[in-house]
């Protein structure tokens, strides 16, 4: 049999640590991805404001970059096209989200939940391509039927197609939230001789109250984040217009579209970058709120 | 082979909170050793001390010598896995792998290499490779140190955790004893047990004796004086007092100790 | 009676509303298999498109995503498991099962009666590697890149991936350039399911394992690698779904309509599933909408198969490990 000398253990030591520092490497690495989008998209957003100054670019309310007397990188319209587009998607999927998870997380039978909480997933997971699809074939010839909007793909069809994508989500996150609520909260409550409304409404809620908010900032930050639906179903029309059934041209649908048809180091191509900035910092923001509340959370139990 | 331990100016810290403070007690070999002691007075603190598993939570400073055969444990240069090879510990809850019952006993020895000439902690030993038919055996010979040979050796290979408690706490004691320790800590062995298995385990403790060094951290008074041959009391972080089991029971020198084993004292 | 009428009436209106989701599904569903599942036959999916794509098949969308795929596992397992085994196993933070820990050193302060101010902090001896502050510094960050860069949307990912890979690193519209955009996108989904399989091991055996005198990298291997790899694979598996079905970052990146022959490389542009459906239904004439219903539901069926057997998997696996 081979005698196996090992080293002292210096050796070993060493090995382990090596590994450990690979690791670490890796690691820094996926740090170094997100430092690099926050720069790359600040270095390429810069130059933009040697053109068009700040002002004009927050505040502007004409986003016309083409045109070849007077470009105009105005963000307003894209701005509020993105907030109503959001607005209605939230209207709709916050208060049916919350009423899914309540039903799910209180009130369904097992065998009920083991069959719907697949298939939230599955809805969760369509691609916003399909949902985009969906929305530009067929809901938007429901929403001409019922509602007569000025024009056939504007920011209601976004909206409410985007419901399908915050619902999920919602439902995903609120539960989770619902269901850490410690069971003895609850049986506390019910010793106490209420109804079951009323300890969800007065006990489960108000504790769960934290998750569920987070919740919505999550799933208010992929809709606003969301390009594909409002793409396919919003018509892209650059005004600026307070109407939810006309055309509207969202900050991710400008990116989408404008992109491949710009000129490298044009004020355009810049432009573009200040808008992705813009829509970096706002998600991130929401993330990183929502993730401050949901910490707080865990300490509390 | 020596296997005593002489614990100096032990102290330590979580944070900042002086969690064992000057502890300074001599372990003897071959002798069963209970540390005993309310909760929270630093008993597991302790024992962990004694193999350096202490090292494997983030926020934990020692200082102080612990030297067994008289190297010091707690050296910078001490090579932490030959330590815990030749101190092997048994833990509260049984907490066999999720692997079978001969791989769980397995595991380490193969790791490990079957050592030839024991040199000291500061270097790995020189070692060879263990042959299938000697981890067999090996296998065979600690689940029998550990009374649990014949309740086993038909399902060697299904999984240890069909065993119950007290048979996978024992699977645990095997396990341990099968990288051939010197010296053998169990902090609150029988805790989790039922008092069937408890016996089974104290008598087990008594017989493993004779060649080992053990260390017990208990919370059970009576364990303490049914098996142990030194008793250790422990108080806020302090040794209170050491001696003979008979006198600490019977004779406590200290009024602390006198209060405790009176159960005037949590 | 007021009370159980009031509570009655909210209670249908909670079921209504799971009911309005499950028909959502249905609905969205249902729609693009009535419509796509003519279209479906073998030769749809082996031919090249003809006649202005009101003909033939989407082979090679098809082909150009599983390329796609492939080109993300390789980038993004390794990076994200790897990290995933980092974060919990080396930093310093304890685990989710440290819990234990945590409450047990607080339970002796207590026990102690210790203030935290009453005892001057002394400098420990130099006994291991000194885990320095800025080694927790780097961890929190960490934690917080990772999970934001899950909130970054995807056409942000897709300007970067224009902006860093196809112009300044000249990777031109390449599969290449699709792909690492995609794996950065997929990269968060990766490190989070493979961090909660690691952390679903108990620490018990790990210091059982310890007891023993394994060392760290040992450990891992032995016990904590070989029980997280359904875990892992269930993350993997969700984050491929993903990448099939993303449409914004590929369409700055590298994704065509129309190719006439198959990427020849990793540098060459491509035709993709998502990409096909939405060019087709954005650019083309009504003409086309059988080869969109087709795309559709290809995609759908392979994102849905996808997540189905993840679904599957990470059941199995809970089944099975139940600690």
């Amino acid at each position: 049999m081979a005698t196996k000398v090992k080293s002292g253990p210096r050796r070993r030591a060493f090995l382990e640590n090596g590994i450990r520092y690979s690791f670490a490497a890796i690691s820094a690495f996926s740090i170094l991805v997100l430092f690099l989008v926050a720069l790359f998209l600040i270095l390429n957003a810069f130059p933009a404001f040697q053109v068009i100054t700040p002002g004009s670019f927050f505040f502007g309310t004409v986003w016309d970059p083409t045109s070849p007397l007077n470009p105009q990188y105005g963000i307003v319209p894209l701005f509020v096209a993105t907030l109503l587009v959001t607005l209605v998607s939230a209207l709709i999927a916050i208060p049916i989200g919350l009423g899914c998870t309540i039903y799910l997380a209180e009130l369904a039978h097992p065998r009920v939940r083991a069959v719907m909480k697949p298939a939230i997933e599955v809805l969760a997971g369509i691609p916003s391509v399909v949902l985009g699809f969906f929305a530009l074939i067929v809901l938007a010839t429901w929403v001409q039927d019922i509602f007569d909007p000025v024009n056939r793909l504007n920011l209601f069809v976004g909206g409410a197609m985007l419901s399908a994508m915050m619902i999920p989500i919602m439902v995903s996150l609120s539960e989770d939230a619902i269901n850490s609520v410690p069971r003895s909260l609850k049986e506390a409550s019910y010793a106490l001789g209420t109804t079951r409304w009323e300890t969800i409404s007065k006990v489960i809620l108000p504790a769960a109250r934290p998750g569920i908010v987070a919740a919505i900032m999550l799933s208010i930050g992929r809709a606003v984040g969301e390009t594909m639906v409002v793409v396919m179903a919003c018509g892209n029309a650059p005004h600026l217009t307070f109407d939810i059934f006309s055309s509207g041209l969202t900050m991710t649908a400008a990116i989408a579209n404008e992109m491949g048809e710009v000129a490298f180091n044009s004020t355009h191509y810049y432009a573009l970058f200040a808008v992705g900035l813009v829509l970096f910092a706002i998600t991130f923001i929401l993330n990183y709120v929502a993730d401050l509340i949901l910490n707080r959370q865990e300490e509390r139990y | 082979m020596n296997g005593s331990i002489s614990i100096s100016n032990l102290n330590v810290w979580f944070e900042s909170n002086h969690a064992l403070k000057n502890v300074n007690l001599n372990i003897g070999k071959n002798e069963i050793t209970a540390i005993i002691g309310p909760s929270g007075c630093g008993k597991s603190t302790f024992i962990r001390c004694l193999n350096r598993m202490n090292d494997i939570i983030p926020k934990c400073k020692v200082e102080g010598r612990i030297e067994v055969d008289g190297e010091d444990i707690n050296d910078p240069r001490m090579d932490v896995v030959e330590v815990r090879r030749r101190i092997g510990m048994v833990f509260q809850k049984p907490n066999p792998f999720p692997k079978s019952i001969h791989e769980n006993i397995a595991y380490a020895p193969r790791l490990h290499g079957m050592e030839q000439g024991r040199t000291d902690m500061r270097s790995e030993p020189k070692t060879r490779k263990y042959t299938k038919k000697e981890i067999d055996e090996l296998v065979e010979w600690s689940l029998k140190r550990a009374v649990l040979w014949d309740e086993v050796k038909e399902r060697m290979n299904k999984s240890a955790y069909n065993l119950s408690g007290g048979q996978q706490q024992r699977l645990c004691i095997a396990r341990a004893l099968a990288v051939k320790p010197e010296i053998m800590l169990f902090d609150e062995p029988c805790s989790a047990l039922d008092p069937i298995a408890t016996a089974k385990i104290e008598d087990l403790l008594v017989d493993l004796k004779k060649d080992y060094t053990v260390v017990i951290v208990t919370h059970n008074m009576q364990q303490a004086a049914r098996v142990a041959d030194r008793t250790a009391f422990f108080y806020l972080g302090e040794l209170i007092e050491f001696g003979e089991t008979e006198q600490i029971f019977e004779k406590p020198q200290q009024k602390l100790t006198e209060q405790y084993i009176t159960g005037r004292m949590g | 009676m007021n009370r159980m009428f009031k509570e009655r009436l909210l209670f249908l209106l909670f079921r209504l509303c799971a009911l309005v989701v499950v028909a959502t599904l249905v609905i969205l569903v249902g729609y693009v298999v009535i419509n796509g599942i003519g279209v479906i036959s073998w030769s749809f999916l082996t031919e090249f498109p003809k006649k202005g794509f009101t003909a033939g098949g989407i082979f090679p969308a098809i082909v150009g995503t599983l390329y796609l795929i492939a080109l993300v596992l390789v980038i993004a397992v390794p990076i994200g498991v790897l990290t995933a085994v980092y974060v919990v196993e080396y930093s310093d933070q304890p685990l989710i099962d440290g819990e234990r820990v945590r409450a047990w050193m607080r339970r002796e302060a207590m026990a102690l009666h210790l203030r935290a101010n009453a005892e001057p902090k002394r400098p420990a001896k130099a006994r291991k590697p000194r885990k320095r502050g800025s080694q927790r510094m780097f961890y929190r960050v960490l934690r917080i890149v990772i999970t934001n860069l899950a909130g970054v949307p995807s056409i942000v990912y897709g300007l970067l991936g224009f902006g860093a890979l196809v112009i300044f690193f000249n990777l031109g519209m390449s599969l290449i350039a699709s792909a690492i955009t995609l794996a950065f996108l997929v990269l968060p989904l990766v490190i989070t399911a493979s961090r909660e399989a690691i952390e679903a091991v108990p620490s018990s055996v790990r210091e059982a394992s310890f007891a023993l005198g394994a060392t760290k990298w040992q450990t891992i291997r032995s016990h904590v690698l070989p029980y997280s790899i359904p875990g892992i694979l269930t993350g993997v598996i969700l984050s491929i779904s993903r990448a099939a079905g993303e449409t914004a970052p590929i369409l700055l990146t590298g994704a065509v309509v129309l190719k006439q022959t198959l990427p020849d490389s990793i540098f060459s542009s491509y035709m993709a599933l998502p990409y096909q459906l939405y060019a087709l239904a954005t650019q083309y004439s009504d003409a086309t909408r059988p080869m969109q219903y087709g795309s559709a539901l290809v995609l759908l069926l392979m994102v849905v198969g996808l997540n189905l057997v993840a679904i599957i998997v990470r059941n199995r696996y809970r089944a099975k490990y139940r600690w």
